[in-house]
């Protein structure tokens, strides 16, 4: 065997190294691609085949007032989609009276014929419901037949129609994040008072809003005129809910705190967190699942806290 | 190698906590099997008569968180045990419990929660999801139809950080350990290559004509094997050539020996003048009988190369043996006569053998002259015959000068002689053995030599009476 063929040989394998590696990164890459929409594009919504999930397609607003933009989006949404597993609910000799809009409300009014079948009125609702949600001025949304206030499938009057409060997904709980606006308490600087605080937080459907809280608490303040009142390293055991009672055991790391913290501030950040946030009057915590006398030197927990209002910042009250 | 059970960990790790996992749904879906049938129990739907709405029979699942306390303090149960949240959504798609009070009143609808409602318990465990989510429909007791669902949804948090570990562990450790194979791995190559290396340099140099080249490799198992064998091939090799080049060297000197001894006494006779012609007469008959030495070396040569060619098949004969020998003596009666040496043979049996006269003549011919070359005066020469069903055997016995111990592994080789100048004057050309060697195992015979100096030599000889070949196909015959 030759120098040179033991080289070539040599090269071959390098190179054929190379391109298995290369193969493996792509093993790596996110195919995932979500759809990017224009200012002026939404995404129309209609039923899959087999009637058990929803499909989106894109669709360019025409028109120049809201009103216009709905009921051109309305007639589209009438018509059969271009995607093959997609069908639309709606009647395609849909017939619309009016879209009127008084501040952030619109009003629909169909002619006869808007219900098709009454087992697809809430599909048709939701589709509508969903694809008018992305035009920007529109909160809530009325439907009328004929001038009469629509009913649903149970005959039931359709009220005024809040669009955010129509969740539709195609994945788990878990992916739908919601949004609300919660009352915390923090330590303030010299650690003796708590400062209420309003935050706007972020969490999974699947979450319980009071872990949500406890895990706030936790992670501590984002902001620099408050601090935290709980360890970092606590771990929430279980929270459990009984008659206007929130149980919540916690590791022992709760006991563990700064000294500057005294030991109502600690405590009481934690309670009147949840109190104010949550359906419970009164809030019992356990350490490691056993009943606690004493936090630390002097303040009893042994049995369920009301809120404390007085141990709140006179500023901040 | 070291890969394997690495990987083997691993998933070991991975499966232990999937089946953490496992054990943690199924005390989930249990509990809601358990709660959602005591939910059941309140839905007596739509057909109620006016008067069981007075019994507090509700129309739907709304009406039933609406009026009956306990429906959400079991859901609240619910919750608590599974440390999770639990939505109880209507058929109409509307949330109407929520153990966090935020989702009451709103619609929720998802792939699970539609497929869910037709009825089907659906347990959503995503590879990539914390929580554990699980659907399932509440049925009504008259028509077993779906009036609602009640999803459970609970962090798988411990075991989901557990794994989380795992993985970071992995994604630490994977890098260095590939590091560290490849590491060894290329030490490896490497001390496995060096050997080869040194073996192909090695058979070079041996290519170029250093056939004493020896290898020397130590530890590397085959390779050391490998190494061995090489030597020995090269030992043989060398050996071989050795022999070779002798052999040449003593066919030249052998060859020339009597042409030197021609040209002597042809010179001498031509530089005198005036040679009485009986002098002439002399010198020519010296001229001619090393003539017949230098014929009788080629001749004998000549028969040893017949007997080395490998493809020389045997010309097999049924020869009676005991005709045969007394041929042989009779011939060589002359030689024995001149020395005063008996000749006694011994024939115990009549024996027939399959064998290539020639040869085999040839073979005892050689032996019994060179009995009665190297005896003494008024010697004797033993010749017994004797055979089995098998074999025959055959004795050669005399009374001689015997080998030295030192010449008895050496007196089969070529042109080897015990003693050069004794030898010559009795016209051996040192080929006598090697011919009688070769023509027995042709044979497939045996040749044994056993002798004291001053006292005798006893050469035992073992041939079959059936060529071997022959032999095989009979017996092969014969297992048919």
């Amino acid at each position: 065997m030759t120098k040179n063929s033991l080289n070539r040989k040599k090269i071959i394998a390098l190179i054929v190294l190379i391109i298995m590696l290369t193969i493996l990164l792509f093993a790596c890459k996110d195919t995932k691609q979500t759809e990017k929409l224009n200012d002026s594009e939404i995404l129309l919504y209609y039923l899959n085949d087999s009637e058990d999930d929803f499909v989106t397609e894109k669709y360019e607003l025409q028109g120049e007032t809201i009103e216009e933009k709905t009921r051109n989006t309305l007639l589209a949404l009438a018509k059969e989609p271009t995607k093959n597993n997609a069908k639309t609910v709606l009647d395609p000799n849909i017939l619309i009276s009016s879209t009127t809009m008084s501040q952030d409300i619109l009003k629909i009014d169909f002619y006869t014929g808007y219900v098709l079948d009454m087992a697809d009125e809430l599909m048709a609702r939701v589709c509508i419901v969903k694809s008018l949600a992305q035009i920007e001025g529109i909160s809530y949304v009325e439907f009328y037949v004929n001038g009469q206030t629509a009913r649903d499938y149970y005959g039931k009057m359709l009220n005024t129609i809040y669009l955010n409060n129509y969740t539709v997904a195609s994945d788990s709980m878990e992916k739908i994040i919601r949004n609300t606006e919660v009352n915390v308490f923090f330590a303030n600087a010299t650690g003796d008072k708590l400062l209420q605080q309003k935050i706007q937080i972020e969490y999974p459907l699947s979450m319980r809003i009071e872990e949500a809280l406890v895990r706030l608490l936790i992670d501590g303040p984002l902001t620099e005129d408050t601090y935290r009142t709980i360890n970092k390293k606590t771990v929430i055991n279980s929270i459990n809910l009984k008659n206007s009672i929130c149980y919540i055991d916690l590791s022992e790391d709760f006991l563990n705190m700064d000294k500057d913290i005294t030991e109502e501030v600690a405590v009481y950040s934690l309670v009147n967190t949840l109190v104010e946030n949550n359906s419970c009057n009164r809030v019992m915590i356990t350490i490691e699942g056993k009943q606690h006398n004493i936090y630390k030197d002097k303040l009893v927990i042994s049995e369920p806290l009301k809120r404390n209002l007085d141990i709140i910042d006179a500023i901040n009250k | 190698m070291a890969l394997v059970p690495m990987l083997l960990t691993m998933w070991g790790f991975l499966f232990v906590s999937e089946n953490y996992n496992d054990t943690q749904w199924v005390k989930d879906i249990t509990i809601a099997n358990d709660i959602s049938v005591d939910v059941l129990s309140n839905v007596k739907y739509a057909q109620a008569t006016p008067n069981q709405i007075v019994e507090q029979v509700y129309f739907s699942i709304e009406e039933v968180f609406k009026y009956d306390v306990t429906a959400g303090a079991e859901m609240q149960n619910l919750a608590n045990k599974a440390q999770g949240r639990v939505l109880v959504i209507s058929e109409a798609y509307t949330v109407v419990w929520d153990n966090s009070n935020l989702e009451n009143g709103k619609y929720l609808m998802s792939n699970n929660i539609i497929e869910a409602m037709k009825g089907k318990q659906i347990i959503d465990t995503s590879k990539d999801s914390r929580y554990i989510e699980i659907y399932t429909p509440i049925r009504d007791t008259t028509n077993e139809r779906v009036v609602g669902i009640v999803i459970l949804m609970t962090d798988s948090n411990p075991t989901v950080e557990y794994k989380e570990n795992i993985y970071k562990h992995i994604l630490a450790i994977m890098p260095i350990a590939i590091v560290i194979l490849l590491l060894i791995s290329c030490y490896y190559a490497i001390n496995i290559y060096k050997p080869y290396r040194r073996l192909i340099t090695s058979m070079k140099n041996i290519t170029d004509g250093n056939i004493n080249e020896k290898i020397e490799i130590d530890g590397h198992g085959e390779i050391e094997d490998i190494a061995t064998a090489f030597n020995e091939m090269t030992a043989r090799i060398e050996e071989t050539e050795i022999s070779r080049q002798e052999f040449v060297s003593n066919v030249s000197h052998e060859l020339k020996t009597p042409i030197t001894s021609i040209k002597i006494l042809a010179d001498s006779l031509l530089q005198q003048e005036g040679i009485p012609v009986e002098t002439y007469k002399e010198f020519l008959a010296d001229i001619v009988s090393e003539i017949d030495r230098e014929d009788k070396i080629i001749n004998d040569l000549l028969s040893l190369v017949k007997l080395d060619k490998k493809n020389n098949s045997l010309n097999i004969t049924s020869v009676n043996i005991d005709t045969l020998f007394e041929q042989i003596l009779h011939r060589l009666t002359p030689i024995a006569n001149k020395r005063n040496v008996e000749i006694i043979y011994e024939s115990f049996k009549e024996v027939m053998a399959e064998i290539d006269e020639m040869k085999f003549t040839l073979a005892i011919s050689n032996l019994v002259e060179n009995a009665i070359k190297y005896n003494r005066e008024n010697g004797w020469v033993k010749v017994s015959l004797n055979s089995d069903h098998k074999y025959m055997y055959i004795k050669i016995s005399d009374c001689g000068i015997g080998i030295p111990k030192e010449s008895i592994d050496k007196i089969y080789n070529r042109f080897y002689r015990v003693d050069k100048a004794r030898s010559r004057e009795t016209g051996g050309t040192g080929l006598g053995l090697a011919i009688t060697r070769n023509a027995i195992l042709m044979h497939k015979g045996s040749i044994k030599v056993h002798s004291e100096e001053n006292v005798g030599t006893d050469f035992s000889i073992r041939v079959p009476l059936y060529n071997v070949q022959k032999e095989e196909i009979e017996e092969g015959d014969f297992n048919d």
